[in-house]
């Protein structure tokens, strides 16, 4: 009720080519857990329905590729527009707005879990991006190289055990298995979990769909982008005022 | 009133549609488990004993054979078949007392193969053992002949290459287990048995029909990759397809070094995924907790 009182204003927290490349991925991510699970857990009998339904083995296969290169091109966009912003824009990639992990997310982070234990009163001073979005972002971005890379090796494993040796080809297997379990539950379902169902942002966080947080949110979520942003103008490169 | 009734007519029509898809996909997803189910049930019978059951026989690919064809007259040593003075001779196994050199009267290419093959030197070995452990395993295990792999009254003609493979997955795994289980679990036994696609390797496709070798040395090996993996160098042939099998890793001591470098990478990505997992679970669940608290404190 309280926070009627407070001013609408909304900021740009995401550009429409993140908001895209997020949609994007997210398509391309649940294809690859959907065929790959459908592939590695062909023994159970209800998958095999499944895989029926995809277009058996040689479908399963070729829906899996397909989405692999699909997201993985959406990771080669994102970084061409990394390089876009730093070499031509001139932008800052690093600085209290930037994704880059540095010591104060540790700190925040060791804060955070006092915060849980009650040792603290309110939650640390987040910058614009928190440690656990960066952890999101990191743990897609170089889950995304590990797992092309196993992936090639099981997809060219006569070019790979040329000059490999051969185990390569059953370590990788094993890692890609392995990783994309831990990336489908941290993702579709801890991640799903902290922007959905956190009484924070009950009942969903869709700035990454809108683009937009309003001014309240930010001082809640991110005080620390906040202070930033009011203390001088630097903050502006980052956070590009938006008028509604 | 009149509009209250119209709804609840609606509601109970939507319920009555829940409940049938509900109803029907229990029963397609039952049907499937039931296809699954005849699906592996095409396995061989036990293949040969005394007592024939000629329904089945009758739509076996040996239908067209008469008796005399393969067991001759009926006159075994100028006595009547089934001889009612001898009681004994209706005890012994059927398949160690039938000459299966007959077989080579019609599968003659099959049957030169099994004589170079890895079985019948197995027989030669047993036949003379040089230990007692030898003697013990010939009897523990006899090499198998003809009969002991093919059901010759029931075997079915015109199987499709999927289902000879699902079902020699099953015939070679009764003596070898150990390989059966690292092949399904691999990415061949997978597509092949589990997926059905019948461009996958069955247990026959690398190891030959009737020779049966064990192809350990590379030069063996590589040819037979080859078949499929056109591009395959030496070194494809030490990626490991039967993993995590001491019988077969003890003879070559590169293969045991693979094996135990993937045992032991194998156990630590476990831990660690358990590890993130739990991490980020406990980290969640804390948080969710711990605002659930908050909100409460600020209402």
């Amino acid at each position: 009720m309280r926070r009627q009182n407070l001013e609408q204003e909304t900021y740009q927290r995401f550009s429409v080519l993140q908001r895209l490349l997020h949609i994007l991925i997210a398509i391309g991510f649940t294809g690859l857990a959907i065929t790959g699970f459908a592939r590695a857990f062909s023994s159970v009998g209800i998958v095999r329905a499944l895989s029926w339904f995809l277009g058996g083995a040689d479908g399963i296969v070729s829906l899996h590729r397909f989405f692999a290169v699909f997201t993985y091109v959406c990771v080669v966009v994102h970084g061409l527009w990394l390089f876009y912003f730093k070499i031509i824009l001139k932008g800052s990639l690093t600085g209290r707005g930037s994704m880059l992990p540095c010591k104060k997310d540790l700190e925040t982070f060791l804060e955070h879990v006092r915060y849980f234990f009650a040792q603290r009163k309110e939650p640390p001073s987040f910058d614009r991006f928190a440690y656990w979005e960066k952890m999101d972002y990191w743990a897609f971005f170089i889950g995304m190289q590990t797992m092309g890379i196993t992936g090639l090796f099981m997809w060219f494993p006569e070019f790979f055990s040329s000059f490999l040796p051969g185990y390569f080809i059953n370590l990788a297997q094993l890692l890609h298995f392995y990783e994309a379990l831990m990336a489908v539950i941290v993702k579709m379902f801890i991640h799903t979990i902290v922007v959905t169902l956190r009484p924070e942002v009950y009942p969903a966080d869709l700035s990454i769909f809108t683009g937009k947080v309003t001014k309240e949110e930010i001082i809640r979520h991110h005080p620390g982008e906040w202070e930033a942003m009011s203390a001088s103008t630097e903050g502006a490169a980052v956070v590009k005022k938006e008028t509604t | 009133m009149d509009q209250m009734r119209h709804l609840s007519y609606h509601r109970r029509v939507n319920a009555n549609r829940v409940l049938l898809a509900c109803c029907a996909f229990i029963c397609l997803m039952s049907l499937f488990v039931l296809a699954e189910r005849a699906h592996s049930e095409g396995m061989p019978a036990s293949s040969s004993s005394w007592f024939i059951d000629m329904n089945r026989f009758a739509q076996s690919a040996h239908a067209a054979l008469t008796c005399q064809r393969c067991h001759g007259t009926m006159m075994e040593g100028m006595r009547p078949h089934p001889d009612r003075q001898d009681s004994a001779s209706l005890k012994a196994d059927p398949m160690k007392t039938y000459d299966y050199g007959r077989c080579a009267a019609c599968h003659q290419q099959a049957y030169d193969r099994y004589l170079r093959g890895e079985h019948a030197k197995a027989m030669i070995r047993q036949k003379e053992p040089k230990t007692v452990e030898e003697q013990q395993a010939a009897l523990a295990r006899p090499a198998p002949t003809c009969g002991d792999c093919h059901s010759s009254h029931y075997v079915k003609a015109h199987l499709s290459r999927v289902e000879i493979g699902v079902q020699m997955t099953e015939t070679c795994g009764s003596c070898h287990p150990a390989q059966r289980a690292s092949y399904l679990a691999d990415i061949h036994g997978r597509t092949g048995v589990y997926l059905g696609k019948p461009a996958a390797a069955y247990c026959t496709d690398c190891h030959g029909a009737h020779n049966c070798v064990s192809l350990k040395n590379k030069e063996e090996a590589l040819p037979v990759c080859q078949r499929c993996h056109k591009g395959a160098t030496a070194g494809f042939t030490s990626v490991v397809i039967h993993a995590g099998q001491p019988v077969m890793t003890k003879q070559s001591a590169e293969k045991q070094r693979s094996t135990a470098i993937i045992q032991i990478v194998g156990r630590i990505v476990k831990i660690a995924v358990i590890l993130v997992i739990a991490f980020f679970v406990l980290h969640t669940f804390v948080w969710i907790l711990r605002e659930v608290h908050r909100k409460l404190r600020e209402y």
